[in-house]
């Protein structure tokens, strides 16, 4: 098995993605930020922010899923021409541009899904502003599917899943 | 990768916060190298989407046994995307197809090919020259 911080030292564009993602939500929000590390190589984690009390539930759902929007969107643009030439055309990653292309796309994407403290901050934050009800069980329910998503790490679902947005395009504009 | 929250200080022990929208110089100059990069990625996709559009169509007509329409539709996304095997093998498969032997085989030089492009191949390609492959493992 590969340790956890090799995973992020290869792919460590992902990661200073993720936490610019939760730092540039704070600052959206008018979340006040108090100390960022946006990648320590070894560390575990290997980056994180440390903020103050989202003002509103939306605020702490942006925070939160930050990462899933930004590290989506951008592994989605980065591997568009990689995923198309590969996947589509059969005709491999040839040149350093389309290796680079494809290592910070798929890094990238590799970082979108919230870490379990995220999902954890955010159930939090639901039951703190006494969320009950529909609130409360969406809360819960993306928490469990956060926590599904990190547990299914162990089989590269990271991985799958980064592979699967660079496919989303190609496939929506009928390349398969 | 963890976001770690932390309740709202008391005024009297306010930890110092980190001033809105203020980033490190080199975090800033990673997203505009990251953004630049997306802008490439996605300057490339036009040419590749016409590549991937002209293969369908050479392979609808490939399909329908019209070579000649299925090699100037092939040629295109020959042109467009010079390594894609799909292409090759396509383009190949035609050439064959409109008993130009000689066409096909420069393609496919130097090939190691797979069963599946060998199928492909082998529905247009003469006998004499399949007897000419052999398989390996």
């Amino acid at each position: 098995m590969i340790p956890g911080w090799l995973i992020s030292l290869v792919t460590f564009p992902g990661v200073v993605v993720h936490e610019a993602a939760h730092r540039f939500f704070c600052d959206v929000t008018d979340t006040p930020v108090y100390e960022v590390s946006y990648f320590r190589p070894k560390g575990k984690p290997a980056g994180y922010v440390i903020h103050g009390r989202p003002r509103t539930l939306g605020a702490a759902l942006l925070i939160s899923g930050g990462p899933l929007l930004i590290n989506t969107a951008l592994c989605s643009l980065l591997t568009l021409a990689v995923a198309y030439q590969h996947f589509v055309l059969n005709a491999g990653v040839h040149g350093p541009v389309l290796i680079l292309l494809a290592w910070l796309g798929y890094s990238i994407g590799m970082h979108a899904i919230p870490s379990r403290q995220d999902a954890a901050s955010f159930t939090a934050q639901v039951k703190d502003t006494r969320g009950q009800g529909f609130t409360l069980l969406l809360a819960h329910s993306l928490s469990g599917l956060i926590t599904l998503a990190n547990a299914l790490r162990i089989i590269w679902f990271d991985a799958i899943y980064a592979i699967g947005v660079s496919l989303a395009i190609p496939a929506l504009l009928g390349a398969f | 990768m963890a976001m770690v929250e932390q309740h709202a200080p008391n005024e009297w022990a306010e930890p110092a916060q980190l001033p809105p929208h203020t980033y490190p110089l080199w975090v800033v100059l990673a997203a505009a190298l990251v953004l630049l990069a997306a802008l490439y990625s996605f300057t490339r996709v036009p040419a590749l989407v016409e590549a991937g559009r002209n293969l369908h169509a050479g392979q609808a007509a490939l399909a329908r046994g019209d070579y000649t329409t299925a090699i100037t539709q092939l040629e295109r996304a020959h042109r467009e995307s010079p390594f894609s095997r799909k292409v090759i093998i396509d383009l190949a498969t035609a050439d064959f197809g409109v008993n130009q032997p000689q066409a096909a085989l420069a393609l496919i030089q130097g090939m190691t090919l797979t069963q599946s492009e060998w199928a492909t191949l082998t529905q247009t390609m003469p006998p004499s020259i399949q007897a000419l492959y052999h398989p390996t493992n």
